[in-house]
């Protein structure tokens, strides 16, 4: 990067065998909302960070800084491994609750299904029962109920 | 024509051309007509020149501008 930053900055090396562009990056991004940040590659395998500070830094704070984004680096190095490491069976965790709940899913559906057929069934024999009805059988006796009711 | 005029250079293996069309597309958008914006090719690197009209807008719009462009490549 062909810029001059000033005082109120610090600039350093990273070996990109160590820490990758993607890490870098990442790293930076801790940073951006107290810093300045400036990424150059003058070599293959070597990347300049440059980080210039938003308000005043003494030189104190600026190697603070440094060693805390040094710090930072290897954090997200480490959360990276982690999480490579960890990708298959993350995968197979969240494959395995997937499916668990789409067999869940399909089975309530047949039951609901099911349900949905039983009273459609039941339906039917009520209408059916009720064309078979013949008023003149006075099965409930209406007509006797009528008569105790006119002595009253 | 624009009085005053900055330069920044960045890295092309460090910053895709696609993020640098982006970001430069939204500081246009954001600063209308008080900047303006023109991208030069160099050996390995992209040359931004800001031209602007007022001298101390200059540092604070190319430290933004590179750290909106960072986050765009983080993206």
């Amino acid at each position: 990067m062909k810029k001059n930053l000033g005082d109120n900055a610090i600039t350093f090396s990273l070996n990109t065998n160590i820490y990758t562009p993607e890490i870098i990056y990442k790293t930076c991004y801790v940073f951006i909302d107290r810093m300045y940040i400036y990424l150059d590659q003058p070599e293959k395998n070597l990347i300049t960070a440059s980080l210039r500070g938003k308000r005043e830094l003494n030189q104190g704070e600026l190697k603070k800084l440094e060693g805390e984004f040094f710090n930072e680096l290897l954090n997200t190095k480490l959360r990276e491994e982690i999480s490579r490491k960890n990708a298959k069976l993350l995968e197979y965790i969240v494959g395995g609750a997937i499916n668990a709940a789409l067999e869940k899913d399909e089975n309530s559906g047949k039951d609901e299904f099911a349900d949905i057929e039983k009273e459609i069934r039941q339906l039917d024999e009520e209408l059916a029962e009720m064309d078979k009805a013949d008023y003149k059988k006075d099965s409930l006796n209406i007509r006797q109920i009528k008569k105790i009711n006119k002595k009253k | 024509m624009a009085k005053y005029q900055k330069s920044i250079n960045f890295c092309s293996s460090l910053y895709s051309e696609k993020s640098i069309k982006e970001a430069t597309n939204e500081y246009k958008k954001a600063y209308g007509g008080k900047i303006g914006f023109e991208i030069l090719k160099e050996k390995g690197y992209t040359q931004i020149k800001l031209l602007l009209n007022d001298n101390n807008l200059g540092d604070n719009i190319a430290d933004e501008f590179s750290n909106y462009l960072l986050f765009l490549n983080i993206q």
